[in-house]
């Protein structure tokens, strides 16, 4: 009984501690709502579209399919490659890949479904969708000789990469591409290959915690590669069988990660190459008709092709960088704890994928910058851009051809700009077009970096009939166009502003950047001699450029509440010229890795997590107080009970809010915010559910439509019971967000966006952990299938998109993750170094639109530090930029707390880094749980403002979310134990009783025992 | 040996009990979370387990394995708190298996010695 008591009582801790978690997974509740109203109010405030939750499903999955038609990036059509006569000729599959190809990623963006669910991959796609497929290939591949090359890491086939969520010294090194040697195809194999139509799929997977490198080996025994995004000689073999014994070859490219393709695209036997990316559960249906050309293809690369991408200055400092006093030194000062022995210097500079090709080449047409050095040559020659790129940034091919005329650009300088385009099908199919809007702005040669093209927005078309004309209308906000100048000093005395310099700033459009640039420079220098084309569709037209002039040099429009924040980003300023960074003034430099880094003093304050201190200040806040109101009553209604917004920000009826919260619920909201967001009793605050991820709900953490509705709630509309044939459904079927980029389609996107909201309704989640904001700051961040682009205004704008549809439907989105995790490898901890300019202009840029427009309402803060500060307590950033410069009002929220003294809560309060995603990592730190500091909390004024300031962004957006559905200012939390609890406290009272009645009787006994010894004695 | 001399099972399940005890601290010595409580319990219940072997007292041979069992029993649970997010994150695959190694060993480990003392003390120390 005694063992059984000492089992009880800490199982019934742990239960109580992870009670909402629980309840989701037994369908059980442990508070339940009164409406204590007249009934007479609809509190269903977001409602649904749909009737049935089949209905959501459905819609759900001819979106995937759709959003993949459209994101696929036909890259090469000729000699009559594609389309595919599906009725009259027969396909082979070639490549192991094309059996175990990647439809998402590992962990966040993976694609598990339940076991009746299907998940397309090329095979039945092309099954589903009529085609004739070569079975005795299917067959070959299915063999146990040929899966024992297949790609099965992380206990999942089609994945060979290896996630690390611990601390690394070593660049990961082993990648198996898991192809089949050629020798395994048997004579009659190819036989039944010939007069086929060859089909091959290239394939590289995606995971979280995880990067690809540039020295990495190829795992798949006797094949290799130079590089791990490079074809391996296995692929190489297979490509020539497929050659040899097909009547046209087409190749699908089947990652998410840039590929080193040139091969591909200059071998004449080679017909077409389609990028697909990873597709998603449905996303090869779309494929398969893109393929058949019942759907022709309109998507856009949303990443540059360079012929090497290792030949980038930004790989030049990518991986394992360690200070030479880390904890694993001698000399270490710093710990495991600290989390901080590692470090990334971007000494690229503000040039990231195209910005670099593209400026790089402009330089070399206009002879300056010793553009045309060795340095970042992949040939060993000159530098040429001929030799560097594949395929740039945005470009894409259809079936049918477009003609593009730009006939007008219009903007007003603290307003609105628009492009007036003209568009016209002159080929032979219908299809949808792309118009992509750049702009070039004024560069001083050795004056403040500026890329020489960079995107300003974009729209695609309707179905265009052949020889039907069209004018569409490219709106963009000028505020993109500036540069971050960190000299400048502004009227205020304050330094740091955007900029527009004085000049000439060229308007082009262009199929993707290269074509727009050289329609700049035909523009510029009269004449297209020098120029460059690289690819045989490409135009160069000097009139699909605008000029527009800036009379005089503009610092102030764009620079209100705006001053530097990142200067300690740069690690020269902490150590002087510890890194050379690129400038197109000399393009020479900035090729060194930046090794063997000592932390300094100063630099260790963020290092070991010395930010700030909890110290005795001020009279105290006001907590628990009795002011009568709920959270419902932070709304705005009309006479007839209807909400009409939502009250001010500002206003002090929020501070009377506030003022309700005990400072114990304050302390559990902030510092377990993880899994859930923790109810308020005291303000009828009911537990928030919000979960992963980019490609919908995930499987891991929301198994089913059914998952987090308790039975008390079964008169909800859109509730599904644990009965419902859809209860165990899989919501995360989407295709990854550089597919989603590659449409160029912002309404599809938005639609995305609904339909997440949609699965919020019917599964009771009011937030989704998405989209991903990232970048790709090369093609070899194994992640980059969570973030859409490496550019950051394609990424502001899907952001945009997505956030939109999600609003509509009260789904809150949380952002992620802010900011400057663009590498996985040592991503806990690891200080990220960058210039502010660059900062400023790509990685931060990237989440501005969402922040700014406050169209997100949270944002997940990175793991990584900004500098040497950890990102989640960046005061800088979390305040300074996104609060008083972007004026953004939603909550902002660490990412799961793997290491809770670098993420620690004190900091991340203090900073205005929001609450902290984790249930208990607290408790076995070194700075404890919030709880156990409460007197020293209770005793710091400041910090406790900061707390419900914190709070208060939380609650602000709540209450506008469909976390309202079903409550009303008079509704009240009443809460109960669960049959588990109440069954765990009985067993705790009878064991109890049972343990002292025989602790009882085993001492009487004892006694009895003794006085016999002693009267015998 | 006259320590093992005319003893019984529950003797030898006691010693077998303070080994697995002391596994089970080195065990969880690398546990990804742990507690400093659970180690002196841990501590406290090995102590237990030992004191028998030197001082043979009716009393001690007696409650010992009730003790230790209880205190094993604890110790087990409140260690679990600490990782269930871990084991949770594992599962969910958003970590490896083997950051929750040491903890299953530890766990493993625990139950039997659990078992053991249970066993004990239903048996006698002396034939």
């Amino acid at each position: 009984m005694a063992t059984l008591l000492a089992f009880l009582v800490p199982t019934t801790y742990i239960v109580n501690a992870n009670l909402a978690f629980i309840n989701t997974r037994l369908g059980t509740s442990s508070t339940s709502v009164v409406d204590n109203s007249d009934g007479t109010t609809d509190t269903v405030y977001y409602k649904s579209e749909f009737s049935t939750v089949e209905e959501v499903i459905s819609a759900k999955e001819e979106l995937a399919e759709q959003l993949s038609e459209e994101g696929s990036v036909l890259l090469k059509n000729e000699n009559g490659g594609l389309p595919i006569d599906k009725d009259s000729e027969t396909v082979t599959l070639w490549g192991m890949n094309s059996h175990t190809p990647t439809l998402g990623g590992m962990i966040g963006s993976s694609t598990s479904l339940s076991e009746d669910q299907t998940a397309y991959g090329i095979e039945e796609a092309l099954a589903a969708k009529g085609f004739t497929v070569n079975q005795d290939m299917i067959d070959l591949y299915s063999s146990d000789a040929a899966m024992a090359y297949a790609r099965r890491g992380f206990g999942s086939t089609g994945h060979g990469l290896s996630p690390a969520f611990t601390a690394t010294y070593e660049n990961p090194s082993v990648y198996p591409v898991g192809e089949i040697p050629a020798a395994l195809y048997s004579d009659d194999v190819l036989a039944s290959a010939d007069d086929t139509v060859a089909v091959v799929v290239i394939s590289r997977d995606s995971s979280e915690a995880a990067d690809y490198e540039v020295d990495m080996v190829n795992g798949t025994e006797g094949d290799s590669f130079e590089r791990p995004l490079a074809l391996s000689d296995y692929e190489r073999g297979m490509i020539e069988l497929a050659k040899a014994h097909s009547t046209r070859v087409v190749v699908l490219i089947n990652s998410d990660c840039a590929m080193e393709i040139d091969e591909l695209k200059q071998d004449e036997e080679i017909d077409s190459i389609l990028w697909v990316g990873l597709p998603g559960v449905y996303g090869f249906l779309g494929v398969a008709d893109v393929l058949s050309g019942d759907e022709n293809p309109s998507g856009h690369l949303s990443d540059t092709y360079a012929t090497n991408s290792a030949s980038a200055p930004a790989m030049q400092n990518f991986g394992v960088y360690t200070y030479t006093n880390s904890s694993q030194s001698d000399a270490g000062v710093l710990t495991a704890d600290n989390k901080g022995d590692w470090y990334l210097v971007e000494t690229e500079g503000i040039y990231v994928g195209y910005k670099y090709y593209e400026t790089r080449y402009e330089d070399s047409v206009l002879g300056q910058g010793s553009a045309d050095a060795t340095d970042g040559s992949s040939t060993g020659n000159a530098w040429s851009y001929a030799d560097e790129m594949t395929y740039p940034f945005g470009y894409g091919i259809s079936y049918t051809t477009f003609e593009q005329t730009l006939d007008d650009v219009s903007l007003e300088i603290g307003g609105t700009g628009t492009a007036t385009v003209t568009v016209t099908n002159t080929g032979s199919v219908a299809g949808k077009s792309v118009v992509e809007l750049y702009v070039q702005v004024p560069y001083i040669e050795g004056g403040l970096e500026k890329s020489s093209i960079q995107l300003m927005g974009f729209t695609k078309t309707e179905t265009l009939e052949p020889e039907e004309t069209v004018t569409v209308t490219v709106e963009f906000d000028p505020e993109y166009m500036c540069s971050y100048d960190e000299t400048a000093v502004k009227a205020d005395g304050t330094t740091g502003a955007w900029i527009l310099d004085a000049g000439d700033y060229y308007f082009a459009i262009g199929n993707g950047a290269h074509e727009a640039l050289n329609n700049v420079l035909a523009n510029k220098l009269g004449t297209t001699d020098g120029l460059v084309t690289i690819t045989s569709d490409e135009t160069i037209n000097a009139d699909n450029a605008i000029v527009w002039t800036l009379d005089a040099r503009d610092i102030e429009t764009y620079s209100e509440n705006v001053e530097n924040a990142l200067q300690d980003m740069n690690i020269n300023y902490f150590i002087e010229d510890a890194a050379e960074y690129s400038t197109r003034s000399d393009w020479t430099k900035g090729w060194s890795a930046v090794t063997d880094l000592t932390a300094t003093d100063e630099m260790l304050v963020g290092l070991t997590n010395n930010l700030y201190e909890l110290t005795a200040n001020g009279d105290g806040v006001t907590w628990g107080a009795d002011n009568g109101l709920t959270l419902m009553d932070m709304l705005e209604y009309d006479e007839d009970g209807n909400i009409t917004g939502v009250v001010d920000f500002d206003d002090e009826q929020w501070d009377l809010l506030l003022d309700e919260i005990t400072l114990d619920e304050a302390m559990q909201f902030i510092e377990q915010a993880g899994d859930d967001f923790e109810r308020m009793d005291s303000i009828v605050l009911l537990t928030i559910y919000a979960n992963d991820g980019p490609l919908g709900f995930t499987y891991d953490q929301v198994a089913g439509y059914s998952a987090r509705w308790s039975s008390s709630q079964s008169d909800e509309p859109t509730y599904v019971s644990s009965d419902s044939e859809y209860a165990s459904y899989s919501m995360n079927i989407m295709p990854t967000e550089p597919v989603v980029a590659a449409t160029w389609n912002t309404e599809l996107v938005e639609r995305e966006g609904e339909l997440f909201g949609e699965d919020g309704l019917w599964t009771d989640e009011s937030g989704i952990f998405a989209p991903g904001l990232n970048l790709h700051r090369t093609p070899y961040n194994a992640r980059n299938h969570e973030y859409f682009s490496e550019d950051s205004m394609l990424t502001n704008l899907m952001g945009v998109a997505l956030c939109t549809g999600c609003q509509t439907k009260g789904l809150m989105t949380t952002s992620k993750h802010l900011a400057f995790n663009e590498q996985e490898t040592n991503r806990s901890g690891i200080s990220t170094f960058l210039t502010e300019q660059a900062a400023r202009e790509n990685n931060l840029r990237a989440f501005q639109g969402v922040m700014s427009g406050n169209v997100t309402d949270g944002v997940m803060t990175a793991f990584n530090r900004a500098g040497t500060t950890y990102a989640g307590a960046k005061y800088g950033l979390t305040t300074q930029i996104v609060r008083n410069e972007w004026g953004y009002d939603g909550w902002l929220i660490s990412d799961m707390i793997n290491g809770a003294d670098y993420m620690n809560w004190r900091d991340i309060v203090f900073a205005g880094g929001g609450a902290c995603l984790t249930t208990s990592a607290y408790e076995t730190s070194n700075i404890g749980t919030m709880s156990a500091s409460k007197s020293l909390i209770a005793q710091d004024t400041a910090f406790q403002e900061q707390m419900k300031l914190n709070i208060k962004y939380f609650l602000y957006n709540f209450v506008q979310s469909n976390a309202i559905n079903g409550l009303t200012t008079e509704t009240e939390i009443v809460t109960s134990l669960t049959w588990f609890q109440v069954a765990l406290y009985a067993g705790i009272a009878v064991t109890a009783i049972l343990t002292l009645a025989g602790a009882g009787l085993t001492i009487s006994s004892l006694r009895k025992s003794g006085k016999r010894s002693g009267q015998n004695s | 040996m006259t320590l093992f001399k005319n003893k019984s099972g529950g003797f030898y399940l006691t010693i077998l009990a303070a080994i697995l005890t002391i596994v089970a601290l080195v065990a969880y010595s690398n546990v990804m979370y742990t507690y400093s409580t659970i180690t002196v319990l841990l501590v406290i219940a090995l102590a237990l387990e030992l004191l028998p072997l030197l001082w043979n007292n009716e009393v001690l041979t007696g409650a010992a394995p009730v003790l230790n069992a209880a205190l094993l029993a604890s110790a087990g649970m409140w260690s679990a708190s600490v990782m269930v997010n871990q084991i949770a994150y594992v599962i969910s695959g958003l970590d490896e298996v083997s950051t929750i190694v040491s903890y299953i060993v530890y766990a493993a480990v625990t139950i039997v010695g659990i078992l053991l003392n249970i066993a004990a003390a239903f048996l006698k120390w002396e034939k």
